[in-house]
């Protein structure tokens, strides 16, 4: 009797464990893998790593001596200081720049050219034809001091081409003037540093105008000329928009298509005014605003300018006329001065230009139609739209740059802008991607789906991609692949699936589970508590009994 | 699953669709031009009708987006929305209230309750319900409704109800892929709609007629009904290129009678807060008409102030008609103001009110939270027949029976010409209905289907569960042979004062029923949780006795032995007495080891 209790009891003590077991190895993982959410496996360490990556960018310089004067020697010479003062004073932080320099004597094909050119901007545009002058290579040109075309500044090219005549200076003062333009005016390595800091949202950054003002790296941007009649009834003023974009701002926008769309469009606003009440000078008679009073005419304008269809970032141009009350309306600085240009521009938004037309007089038939004059419009928006892509060089290093004039843009210009708008979309991309992996690893219901997956692989690969080109100095390509790199890391940013079960937080879940795990568990684990003490029990037995 | 019918039918039935492919007239257009319009209608039943048409015409075509660069009158907020999604003709309406068609006769623009949104996209594009999806979205940021709601689910294609009503090819216009058609029956329009609608005026709300446009007056009306008409037309008389025509409607209808004491005067201050006192400088055309239909059959003596400029008698159709028109420009400089006004030397006399010919009604019939059915009722007060086409859209969730479906005219069964009918699937499409049928000489004709309700799942319900779903207004389209009651504009020119040279002898009426408020089973929303409860509990009760079952050992106790449940609590108590035998059947959790060993050690004993 005693044995089969003790074999009945050994029975029921192995089910107690068959059971947990059966619950702990089958129960609990089936119960898990159910609930589970799709989620496809990331590059985390890849992205990781991404944010410890140092750019660099190369930049490929070559001199060209048409100077007699100097002799191999020379050349050598400037070639070692040219080095030293380039690699001279690195930017500070993740981002580094590196030059590959080239100094040689001019070929007698050089020399023809130079004969044969009668300015600087010549020789500059023969020189690009003769070299087909590729995106990242500069050429220093020092230009005899015999030469009608002697410099006395540096002069930069509307192409890629930099001219200096050494003077009386001794080699390595000349080196180090070279270096300083390249690094300062041509390569712009602050203006790079900026962009990247900007990009990647470093909190301990002092207000920069330059950072502030530049508009923020985007595949394409919409830029919308909008014309205000404040008093259509009095002056119903006319523009002829089509042919002045056509003729000003095309140039620009056939030259970036290759590396953003820009949609340009206008339209015409009547009866929209400035809320706040210009100040009135009685003695000169006439009206103005103060530079204080400028943020606060932009907002009730806004309000009326229309949202755009595309998601791309905005820039506005606006032509005010003043309304009869106002006119002449003017803007001060703060010395009291009017501003020539009369017009300004508001950071990342775009620019407000005041057009004072003349009242029409008492006995005229209303409306007057008087047109604009597009070329003074054109020319305050193209000032202002190259401060806003930050194409304009504002230093203090003094060099002569050659008008741009109706290209709008210089070949070395652009470079900067692509070198920038590489560099900033590069941090964004890799910050977006960071800020995606941390995200979707803090929570941890989030779906992932395939497609989320492939733009983030692509991105990663892109971004790669980009920071090598970047660093062997094919700067076109690199560009490129950082777009693409921030164009896969948005979409995937933004892709709507990833909010689907964001609204189901865990404690709830444990609230639907915990009527169905705690009855069952509570028995389940106090037999298994049950039979490890019986084990441990027989076990006690056993040895006291060989004992 | 169109009905086999003889050729003369279809000839028949489709006789009338060629009406709306009429020809244009001849603008000689400066590039774009606007113009603003005011209808004013009073009725027999006291109230009074206004209804705004800001008209602008600009030589520019969605088919070609080049044309959509530098705006003037057009707004580019809208503009830029057409060319993106490429949108051939759009019409949206955002309404607050019912039409009473018995009492008022046909608004100038017909909209249901709600929003309603139909748009023809243009055959470029390549994937239609993914630009309608991005339309719709980008729609309800600009007029701040919630057209978003407007997804697949809610979209139907109307094979025949809904044509072009601009300038088409026939081969498109047939083709009801390149259109779709959806409605929010549940919207509910306000100022926050008005707003960026009075934006897209080239005046703003400045100056010109729509300084009337008072929020705070307008939604304190009987029935408020904004509109954006978008389509293309003829350029010139030849029709070599295409203009496209924006037309921004409003219509507001209120009852003077109450403020006047009974009489039905009124001045534009009293109704709107303000007189007229400016005129658009862009509008080439500024004027007010007011309909002097019913004023003239009234026996009582009406005067208008001030006077207008203009009486205009017309006939349209049959009709005999007459507008007086003031010309805001002229009136203002003039008086300085238009504080237009209407006295009445008598209180009103509420009589029987001549209904228009074709007019609907449409409710919910059976009881229970089972079945139910849906009845339409179309009168024809005409005395010819007409073919009507009517068009239901159901949700999914109220099942139709597609057998159940009867026309009947005075109990006798009317075959229709055709049928176009697409089931619905749950949760992914709507019932889709469509009829083509004749309606007989002064008859009434009754249109009846069964549905049965369906159960939603518990997350489906929107908030406020328990006040009902909406179902769409069922539409009726017919071609009228006569203008009797009938306002709106002719179907070939962009202005309302073309009405008054209007000589067409069809015209074209498209008429909404109410919508339905149906109720569905709801359930008590706590109802899951504890459904979850229940059914862990039972799982839990189960499983828990199959476990002991398996893991303890039950042994019989001696019946002479057993003792009451008092003297078991005091056994407790007094445990160290070890000639007291407790046995216990252990099918609870709180035996302890002690117990369990008291009873070996006992039974050893007994044993031994």
């Amino acid at each position: 009797m005693v044995l089969l209790a003790e074999e009945d009891k050994t029975l029921h003590v192995y089910a107690a464990v068959g059971i947990g077991v059966v619950c702990l190895v089958i129960g609990v993982p089936l119960w898990w893998k159910t609930t589970d959410v799709y989620r496809v496996s990331l590059p985390y360490s890849d992205i990781d790593q991404l944010a410890q990556y140092k750019i660099q960018y190369g930049v490929d310089v070559t001199v060209i001596s048409f100077d007699e004067q100097m002799v191999d020697a020379d050349l050598a010479a400037l070639s070692k200081h040219l080095m030293d003062s380039l690699d001279r004073n690195p930017t500070p932080g993740d981002i580094s720049s590196r030059y590959r320099t080239n100094v040689k004597e001019k070929t007698t094909q050089e020399s023809s050219l130079l004969s044969s050119s009668t300015s600087v901007s010549d020789l500059d545009a023969k020189l690009n034809e003769v070299y087909k002058q590729d995106h990242n290579h500069y050429y220093v040109i020092l230009l005899p001091q015999t030469s009608q075309l002697k410099v006395k500044a540096p002069v930069i090219g509307l192409n890629r081409n930099i001219f200096f005549t050494k003077e009386e200076k001794d080699i390595k003062q000349l080196a180090d003037q070279i270096g300083q333009t390249l690094k300062e005016v041509v390569v712009r390595e602050r203006s790079v540093l900026k962009a990247y800091e900007a990009a990647k949202g470093s909190r301990d950054q002092k207000p920069d105008k330059e950072r502030m003002r530049t508009v923020r790296s985007h595949p394409g941007y919409d830029i919308t000329f909008t014309l205000v009649n404040s008093q259509p009834d009095i002056i119903d003023a006319q523009w002829d928009i089509q042919h002045a974009v056509h003729a000003y701002l095309e140039p620009l926008t056939k030259r970036l298509k290759k590396y953003a769309a820009i949609n340009v469009q206008s339209q015409v606003l009547y009866f929209t005014q400035m809320m706040t009440k210009p100040k009135t000078d009685k003695e000169k008679n006439e009206h103005y605003y103060t530079t204080k009073e400028l943020p606060l005419i932009i907002n009730p304008i806004e309000a009326n300018l229309g949202s755009p269809a595309s998601n791309n970032p905005e820039l506005n141009f606006l032509v005010y006329v003043p309304t009869r009350d106002e006119h002449p309306l003017h803007i001060r600085d703060d010395t009291g001065m009017n501003l020539a240009s009369n017009a300004f521009l508001s950071p990342r938004w775009g620019g407000i230009y005041i057009c004072n037309i003349p009242s029409p007089p008492q006995n005229a038939s209303l409306p007057v139609r008087p047109s604009i004059d597009m070329k003074k419009v054109m020319e305050i928006f193209l000032f202002q739209l190259r401060l806003l892509f930050n194409l304009l060089y504002q230093g203090s290093t003094s060099v002569d740059l050659i008008p741009v004039g109706n290209t709008v843009v210089a070949e070395w210009e652009l470079d900067g802008w692509l070198r920038s708008h590489c560099v900033e979309n590069l941090a964004t991309a890799t910050a977006t991607l960071q800020s995606l992996a941390q995200l979707l690893g803090q929570i941890s219901n989030i779906v992932i789906n395939d497609d989320i997956g492939q733009e983030v692989q692509s991105a990663v690969q892109s971004i790669k991609e980009s920071y090598q080109l970047l660093k062997e100095g094919f700067l076109e390509k690199a560009f490129l692949a950082s777009r693409e790199a921030i164009i896969s890391s948005e979409k995937a940013f933004f892709d709507p699936s990833l909010l689907e079960l964001l609204y189901f937080p865990e404690d709830q879940k444990f609230a639907i589970y915990i009527p169905l795990f705690l009855p069952i568990s509570f028995p389940v684990f106090s037999s298994l508590f049950k039979a490890f003490k019986w084990f441990r029990e027989t076990k006690g037995l056993t040895k006291a009994k060989q004992e | 699953m169109d009905a086999s019918i003889g050729p003369w039918h279809r000839t028949r039935c489709l006789l009338y669709f060629k009406i709306i492919f009429l020809f244009f007239k001849v603008y000689a257009l400066p590039d774009d031009t606007f113009s603003e319009e005011l209808l004013v209608k009073p009725f027999e039943s006291g109230q009074v009708l206004f209804h705004f048409q800001f008209t602008t015409l600009w030589n520019a075509s969605t088919a070609e987006p080049g044309s959509f660069t530098h705006y003037r009158l057009f707004p580019k907020a809208l503009g830029d929305v057409l060319v993106k999604y490429q949108v051939q003709e759009l019409h949206l309406s955002l309404t607050q209230g019912l039409w009473r068609y018995e009492k008022w006769g046909y608004p100038p623009e017909d909209a249901p309750p709600g929003v309603e949104l139909w748009v023809w996209f243009l055959p470029t594009v390549s994937n239609i319900d993914k630009t309608w999806s991005d339309l719709v979205n980008a729609l309800s940021g600009l007029f701040c409704a919630s057209l978003n709601f407007m997804d697949s689910k809610s979209t139907v294609l109307p094979r025949w109800s809904f044509r072009p009503m601009g300038l088409a090819s026939e081969y498109y216009s047939f083709d009801s892929r390149f259109m779709r058609y959806s409605a929010l029956p549940k919207e509910i329009v306000c100022t926050e709609n008005l707003t960026p609608w009075k934006k897209l005026l080239p005046c703003l709300s400045r100056v010109g007629l729509a300084t009337l446009l008072n929020a705070m007056k307008l939604y304190d009306s009987y029935y408020s009904s904004l509109g954006i008409h978008v389509r293309p037309v003829c350029r010139t008389q030849t029709c070599t290129d295409q203009s496209i025509e924006l037309k921004q409607t409003l219509s507001v209808v209120f009852d003077p009678t109450i403020s006047s004491s009974g009489y039905q005067n009124w001045q534009l201050r009293s109704l709107f807060g303000d007189p007229l006192t400016s005129q658009c400088p862009l509008a080439s055309i500024s004027k007010v008409y007011l309909d002097k239909a019913h004023l003239q059959s009234s026996d009582a003596t009406v005067t208008l102030y001030p006077e207008p400029d203009e009486v205009v008698n017309f006939t349209r159709g049959r009709e005999k008609l007459t507008y007086a028109v003031w010309d805001i420009g002229r009136q203002i400089s003039r008086h300085q103001q238009l504080n237009l006004a209407i006295h009445y030397n008598r209180k009103i006399h509420y009589g029987e009110i001549n209904p228009p010919p074709v007019y609907a009604q449409r409710f919910i019939t059976g009881f229970g939270l089972e079945k139910g059915g849906i009845t339409s009722i179309i009168y024809n007060n005409l005395d010819t027949n007409l073919t009507a086409i009517y068009m239901e859209t159901i949700p999914w969730f109220l099942r139709l029976y597609f057998s159940s479906i009867t026309i009947t005219n005075h109990g006798i069964v009317v075959k229709p010409y055709k049928i176009h009918y697409v089931p619905g699937k749950d949760r992914a499409r709507n019932y889709q209905l469509e009829l083509v049928f004749r309606l007989r000489p002064h008859s009434v004709t009754k249109i009846s289907m069964q549905f049965e309700r369906a159960f939603l799942k518990w997350t489906e319900y929107p908030p406020d569960a328990n006040h009902g779903f909406y179902v769409n207004s069922a539409i009726i389209s017919t071609v009228l042979p006569d203008a009797y009651n009938y306002t709106a504009s002719p179907q070939t020119s962009s202005l309302l004062g073309d009405s008054t040279r209007d000589n067409s002898t069809e015209f074209f009426l498209r008429l909404h029923t109410e919508t339905l408020l149906v109720s569905l089973p709801t359930p008590d929303f706590s109802m899951p949780y504890n459904v979850i409860c229940l059914a862990c509990t039972v799982v839990a009760i189960v499983f828990g006795s199959i476990h002991n079952l398996t893991t303890r050992r039950f042994i019989a106790v001696d019946p002479d032995k057993q003792v009451g449940i008092i003297q078991k609590i005091k056994n407790k108590f007094k445990r160290n007495k070890p000639e007291e035998i407790v046995a216990e059947l252990t099918a609870s959790e709180s035996v302890d080891q002690k117990n369990e060993s008291d009873i070996k050690t006992k039974k050893k004993e007994e044993m031994g």
